[in-house]
């Protein structure tokens, strides 16, 4: 069937098309060709090999003819590569002393393919990439049959002799062993072929030299002479074709020298390892390329900016400082204030009061111990009088601390305390963590950890029911610890709290949630408490120096803004200045 | 198989303490155990503690490094206070005079140094944030509430400027329950993590 294929991309088309139906080129000066020829495979020409078995002297003269097996420079590799399968398939397809029937725009595009390789389609090449790779593994295939082939001829050609040797009476040699002094009838016929008689020579005679080295037919002498030993083929590539291969699987695409010939071939290799290709987006680019430069500029040295600190005349500070005593010292001796506080009492205060008011006599309070000794003083201006009230109504204290002097501040807390003669104070001593004590408590735990000789502080968690719970924490940790597990287990004993200023306002919360009975927190609030339930004590004239001291630290600080503001400016202006 | 070993001594543990708080009775001479082994191993981590600290300063006065002479102070006063406890015995009036006498001059000047060094970084804060209004609002914020702390403003009950002055009072308290609610709802994921296994603080991983 006649088919017109496109010069441009090589796709065919039915005769009578004016354009290509893959690439639109116009084909009207395309001449029709015939699909046959076109279709006939590459690898027909090894079937029709295969099929002359009566005939190989005929072949090979034939592919000898040819020139494409050059028994001077002809190998055992060329039968492998693709050179040789580029001249079988001109052998077999007639192409040898038929150049001049290609048509010539198919000459035109094989010359262009072998010279730019992207000339013809992608199409294209793939196809012929595939064609190679198929006729590749037929052609391997093809030589193993091949092998089998010569070897078949051989054991024929034995059997065949032995027949003829038994029946003229002459002795035979080793079965599947040619005799050494004649020559094999096909072998000669070869030879004769090649323009060599080896009439009356022995085998062994033919030299390599003469034979034309590594030929096919210097294979096919040696095999008869015995040199050669026919191996069955191994499913491992031969060294040359391993190498090529190994070439070929760094990339789909390459090219091969063989014989001081380029030939290009794309192969598709199973089994071979593909080097990874590092393959980076712009975006990643970028990014990597930002990093970089952040490491750069992080590692770059830089002049050290010493810090100036602004001067200020010692004239000035000492007189600061003056003010600061002078007006802290005045405040002290000044006198406490007689104001009515009672109109400023707070609801958890009040809850407070309450719960002092309805103390039971001879109540038996608990009462953690949870501040430092920094807060010592502060503390003790706070729980002074709630602990006064306390006392008067309790017969017993029991103490129990989760700071490491803990039982010596309370200690000299209650000391100052009028009526703590008078009151049974139990010391249940330190426990290291106040939750494990806290839960401990809770659960009606009773430690086993006593011992013999030890000191008080390891006496073990209190025992039995207690009317309430005063809890003095310096911290906002401590404290919410010991009401979360108590209010958790001691739910219907009320739970107070005393604390410093700083932990008050995050403690608010749990009164509102009635997990604590009252609470009171910071000087201010000690000295409501102390004017309402008219307790003497020094809680009037320090708040007096509390307040002035707090005074002074606000305009400490409005002043310090506007002067550090300046200085900012300045040192702004500054490293503008150096910036430009 | 040590990993494996933490990790159910941690669930099982925590199940326990947890049923705990319902089951009281019936699980209390269990929780009396780990009480015990807790409070132990507490006691114990507080024993390496000083043994480290004394290590450090030893190795600090040994090599001559920097500020030994700090270190020469530390170990004498942990001597004499370890000398004259063992003596004394903690119950002994001189030796809790001593003690405290010293800690509590200490603490306080430490706290007061605190007061002062809080005052000169929110002054600082300008300098790194600039006149921006987080910044100067946390100023002003501080400012106000101590103004209001120390009764610096006196109003007649029921007045506008006391409600004022009551919702300045309250503002804290409303942050402070925000603040609350996010720590107890943490607290709540941390020990539901732990217990699942899913975050695993006590073990290498």
């Amino acid at each position: 069937m006649a088919v017109l294929i496109c010069p441009e991309c090589g796709a065919e088309n039915t005769p009578g098309d004016e354009y290509c139906w893959s690439c639109r080129r116009a084909l009207t000066d395309v001449e029709p060709v015939n699909d046959a020829v076109q279709d006939e495979p590459l690898g027909g020409h090894l079937d029709e090999l295969l099929n002359s078995e009566e005939d190989l002297p005929g072949l090979l003269h034939a592919l000898r003819q040819d020139g494409n097996i050059d028994g001077e420079q002809g190998d055992a590799e060329d039968v492998q590569s693709g050179e040789f399968h580029d001249s079988l398939g001109q052998a077999s397809s007639g192409q040898s002393g038929r150049e001049e029937e290609i048509p010539e725009w198919l000459r035109r595009i094989r010359q262009r393919a072998k010279q730019e390789k992207d000339s013809i389609g992608e199409v294209t090449q793939k196809i012929s990439a595939a064609q190679e790779s198929l006729a590749d593994e037929k052609r391997s295939s093809q030589h193993e049959s091949y092998a089998d082939w010569i070897e078949r001829l051989h054991q024929d050609f034995s059997q065949e002799q032995v027949a003829k040797d038994s029946a003229e009476g002459a002795p035979t040699g080793k079965a599947g062993q040619l005799p050494q002094t004649e020559d094999p009838e096909w072998l000669a016929k070869i030879l004769k072929v090649h323009g060599k008689s080896v009439e009356k020579q022995d085998l062994d005679s033919l030299s390599t030299e003469r034979l034309g080295g590594n030929s096919l037919l210097q294979w096919l002498v040696d095999l008869e002479s015995g040199k050669e030993k026919l191996e069955p083929l191994s499913e491992e590539e031969p060294p040359a074709a391993k190498q090529s291969g190994d070439a070929v699987g760094e990339g789909d695409q390459n090219e091969r020298t063989v014989d001081g010939d380029t030939t290009q071939e794309i192969r598709i290799k199973k089994g071979t390892s593909v080097k990874p290709v590092l393959s980076i987006s712009r975006k990643e680019q970028l990014e990597a390329d930002l990093i970089s430069a952040t490491i750069v500029d992080e590692t770059a040295p830089r002049a050290m900016r010493k810090f100036e600190k602004p001067g200020s005349p010692w004239v000035i500070r000492a007189a600061v400082t003056v003010i600061l005593i002078t007006a802290l010292s005045l405040s002290l001796f000044s006198g406490a204030s007689t104001s009515n506080l009672s109109g400023s009492l707070k609801p958890q205060h009040r809850a407070l009061i309450t719960w002092l008011e309805q103390l039971p006599a001879e109540s038996r309070l608990l009462l953690v111990v949870d501040y430092h000794a920094g807060f010592e003083a502060e503390m003790a201006l706070i729980a002074q009088p709630v602990l006064s009230k306390a006392v008067q109504a309790s017969s017993e204290f029991v103490i129990l601390s989760s700071t490491e002097s803990g039982v010596l501040l309370v200690d000299r807390l209650l000391q100052d305390i009028d009526g703590f003669e008078t009151l049974v104070v139990s010391n249940a001593g330190y426990f290291p963590a106040s939750n494990f004590a806290a839960f401990g408590l809770g659960a009606g735990i009773d430690p086993s950890w006593r011992f013999v000789h030890a000191p008080d502080a390891v006496n073990g968690l209190p025992q039995g029911d207690f009317e309430g719970i005063l809890v003095l924490s310096d911290s906002y940790d401590g404290a919410k610890t010991w009401i979360e597990q108590l209010y958790a287990q001691f739910s219907e004993v009320t739970i107070n709290l005393i604390t410093t200023a700083q932990a008050g306002p995050l403690l608010l919360p749990y009164y509102e949630s009635h997990q604590l009975g009252g609470l009171v927190s910071g000087l201010s609030e000690a000295r409501q408490m102390t004017a309402y339930l008219n307790v003497e004590n020094s809680t009037s004239h320090l708040w007096e120096a509390y307040r002035t001291g707090v005074l002074m630290m606000i305009i400490v600080i409005v002043l310090g803004l506007f002067f550090m503001s300046d200085h900012e400016g300045q040192e702004t202006d500054r490293s503008k200045g150096e910036k430009a | 198989m040590k990993k494996n070993l933490s990790v159910a001594m941690a669930v099982i543990i925590g199940v326990i303490v947890l049923a705990g708080y319902f089951f009281r009775d019936q699980l209390g001479p269990v929780l009396t155990l780990i009480i015990d082994w807790g409070i132990l191993l507490v006691s114990v981590l507080g024993l390496l503690g000083i043994g480290y600290l004394i290590k450090s300063h030893i190795t600090k006065l040994i090599k001559k490094e920097k500020g030994a002479f700090n270190s020469v102070v530390v170990l004498l006063a942990f001597i004499s206070v370890l000398v004259a406890g063992l003596i004394l015995s903690t119950e002994n009036d001189i030796f809790q005079k001593l003690i405290l006498t010293v800690q509590i001059p200490v603490e306080a000047s430490l706290l007061g140094v605190l007061a002062v060094t809080l005052m000169i970084t929110s002054l600082r804060l300008l300098r790194t944030r600039g006149w921006t209004l987080m910044s100067v609002g946390f100023l002003v914020s501080a400012v106000i509430s101590m103004l209001v702390d120390v009764a610096f403003f006196q109003t007649e009950p029921g007045s506008p400027a006391d409600e004022i002055l009551k919702f300045w009072s309250n503002l804290p308290l409303i942050g402070a329950r925000g603040i609350l609610l996010g720590m107890a709802l943490g607290g709540l994921l941390v020990g539901l993590r732990v217990l699942l296994t899913i975050d695993r603080p006590y073990g290498e991983d």
